[in-house]
């Protein structure tokens, strides 16, 4: 039998619901790989075993009494710790957090679980999904499978590290500035945001709502397409989640077609590595070998992108963050002497530093005197940047650009600077503010030997023909086949 | 755009945030380099552009008005610190004359910096 952590999750859910391997030995092969890189990655915050190994016989007792399952079934999907799952702890990678127990699940593991997907384990994620290398968890960095000594991006740095490594097939994130598809770059794999409203954020722990977006990763595009698949479509317990039929997903690349594909003035310039941009360059001469045709876009106004997003998030989760204050769920200050003093002091005691750095900063922006210069401000920029892409679709099917600027960074490297940190977001953000699907393929290898990750960002609800061009590309660059992290 | 760490105190009082002397001035020189990279935002000509209010076409949404069943109450106390007969149990809230006089108390100065 082939190695069920060596299979895409197609393939391994074919095989588990023709019988000829069981949910149960597809969940202890990726426990075993989980287990032994573990203590040089740490993508995990729990993996409990007995109860995964228990939900994988349940999901096999389907198959056996004739249940039709997806094509998923009895594929392990971890799970980023900031999307609530029944019973088991989730702490969105915060002490503030640290004990809860949810009493329900979010959509979209509800979602994977009725598929007869494994929901496997909660991966580290940065705090409140706050950063772009998980060194911010309040559990733990996590490291990136290509090279311990790098961060694998983040903040869903876990799920990214889990896939890249083996120790899952599939796995969630959310992605509200690039948390998904910058850390799917920087481990070399694929990530993906959908289109704002495709897939509902219901129990997805809120850092900036209208720029969330729960996300999957996956090693290919076909395997991201099933995953997305299973998890969007209309939501009543998410009022911003679209009433868009989703649309078919199969047969991708599979008729001949042209294409045409923007790649925004200035993006290969300053700013980004030179192997960087070296291997974009050559996957855009992949794109046109894949029937695409060259067209050049501008996004005037994505300068101010990264500027905007900081403002826009932080106002927005020092609302959504006030929820924590001891009163409802995790930790609490010890013999408080009033209700004031348990909130000063629970938030105090619970959140880390860039936690309270992103409060201050949107406490200041929301403020009496500041809130028309930067929030109403930023409002309208948002809606200039959304206007780039309208006028950008007008002339090509998908806009393309580096994920990032530079390969994985060094452990370290930028935790003392929370701008340059920022400032790593660049290409991803401008997705989020218009909310736009977009997705990011690996490329090819920098200087480092480190993955680079390319991003095509698509039409609203586009997600279709974005995953179209996605599989075309990823044909002609071959990737998966050429590379994998050294262990 | 330079932040006081007054201004710093006054803000972590508004988010409720009890803050060590070292982290209000970690914080100060963050948010002054921070602020100073937001303030872009001023040269971008937003002249008839509107705000987003909300992303995308649809606005917002709303479901059938139909009574369904919430979460077992039980369920949603059991993750606090600490609960009782189905309630959310919490310290004193209203505190004697002078015993607490907490800053950023009062129900009327959420919105103002402090001077």
């Amino acid at each position: 039998m082939s190695d069920p952590t060596r299979l895409s999750a197609l393939e391994l859910g074919r095989l588990v619901r023709a019988r000829e391997i069981s949910a149960e030995e597809a969940c202890r092969a990726h426990l075993a790989r989980a287990h032994e890189v573990e203590a040089s990655l740490h993508a995990f915050l729990d993996l409990p075993d007995a109860r995964l190994l228990e939900e994988a016989r349940a999901i096999d007792a389907r198959i056996a009494a004739g249940e039709e399952l997806s094509p998923l079934a009895g594929v392990p999907v971890a799970i980023k710790d900031n999307l609530v799952t029944k019973d088991q702890p989730t702490t969105a990678g915060s002490r503030i957090l640290a004990g809860w127990r949810p009493p329900y699940d979010a959509t979209a593991v509800a979602r994977l679980r009725r598929a007869g997907a494994l929901p496997f384990g909660k991966s580290n994620c940065d705090e409140f999904a706050m950063g772009s290398s998980t060194e911010h968890s309040a559990f733990g960095q996590t490291r990136n499978p290509w090279d311990p000594q790098r961060v694998p991006g983040g903040s869903s740095g876990g799920s990214a590290a889990a896939v890249a490594s083996r120790a899952a097939t599939l796995a969630l994130g959310s992605d509200t500035g690039g948390s998904v598809r910058q850390p799917a770059a920087l481990c070399g794999i694929v990530g993906m945001k959908p289109t704002y409203g495709r897939v509902s954020r219901f129990g997805l722990i809120a850092f900036a709502s209208s720029l969330d977006h729960v996300s999957p990763f996956a090693r290919s595009v076909g395997d991201i397409a099933e995953l997305l698949a299973v998890i969007a479509g209309p939501d009543p317990l998410d009022s911003t989640c679209s009433q868009e039929p989703v649309p078919d997903f199969s047969r991708l690349g599979a008729e001949a077609r042209r294409f045409r594909f923007g790649v925004v003035d200035g993006a290969l310039g300053e700013g980004v590595a030179p192997d960087v941009r070296r291997e974009v360059e050559s996957a855009i001469a992949a794109l046109e070998r894949a029937g695409g045709e060259r067209v050049e876009v501008a996004l005037p106004h994505a300068e101010a992108a990264v500027a905007t997003y900081y403002v826009v998030a932080t106002a927005e989760a020092s609302s959504n963050l006030a929820r924590y204050d001891g009163v409802r769920f995790g930790h609490r200050a010890t013999d408080p002497v009033s209700v004031q003093d348990m909130m000063m002091r629970t938030r105090a005691e619970g959140f880390g530093a860039e936690v309270k750095r992103r409060i201050l900063l949107g406490t200041y922006v929301l403020s009496a005197g500041y809130h028309d210069a930067y929030y109403r401000r930023a409002n309208r920029v948002r809606s200039l940047i959304t206007g780039d892409f309208d006028a950008a679709f007008a002339s090509c099917d998908v806009v393309v650009t580096p994920t990032t600027p530079t390969t994985a960074f060094r452990l370290g490297e930028k935790t003392s600077d929370p701008l340059a940190m920022y400032l790593s977001d660049v290409f991803t953000v401008p997705a989020n503010l218009a909310g736009l699907p977009g997705i990011s393929l690996p490329c090819g290898l920098g200087d480092d030997a480190m993955p680079v990750g390319i991003q095509l960002v698509g039409r609203r609800f586009g997600e279709r023909d974005l995953l179209d061009i996605a599989t075309r590309l990823e044909h002609e660059i071959g990737f998966g086949t050429k590379h994998a992290p050294p262990r | 755009m330079a932040v006081s760490e007054e201004e710093v105190r006054g803000l972590a009082r508004l988010a409720c945030l009890d803050l060590s002397d070292a982290e209000v001035a970690s914080m100060t020189g963050h948010l002054t380099r921070l602020l100073g990279y937001v303030e872009l935002l001023q040269r971008i000509d937003v002249a008839g552009a509107p705000e987003t209010t909300h992303v995308g076409d649809a606005g917002l949404l709303l479901r059938e008005d139909v009574a369904r069943p919430g979460y077992p109450r039980a369920a949603m106390t059991a993750g606090a610190p600490a609960a009782e007969a189905g309630l959310f149990e919490v310290p004193r809230v209203i505190a004697s004359r002078g015993a607490e006089a907490t800053p950023g108390a009062s129900d009327h100065d959420d919105d103002e910096l402090a001077p």
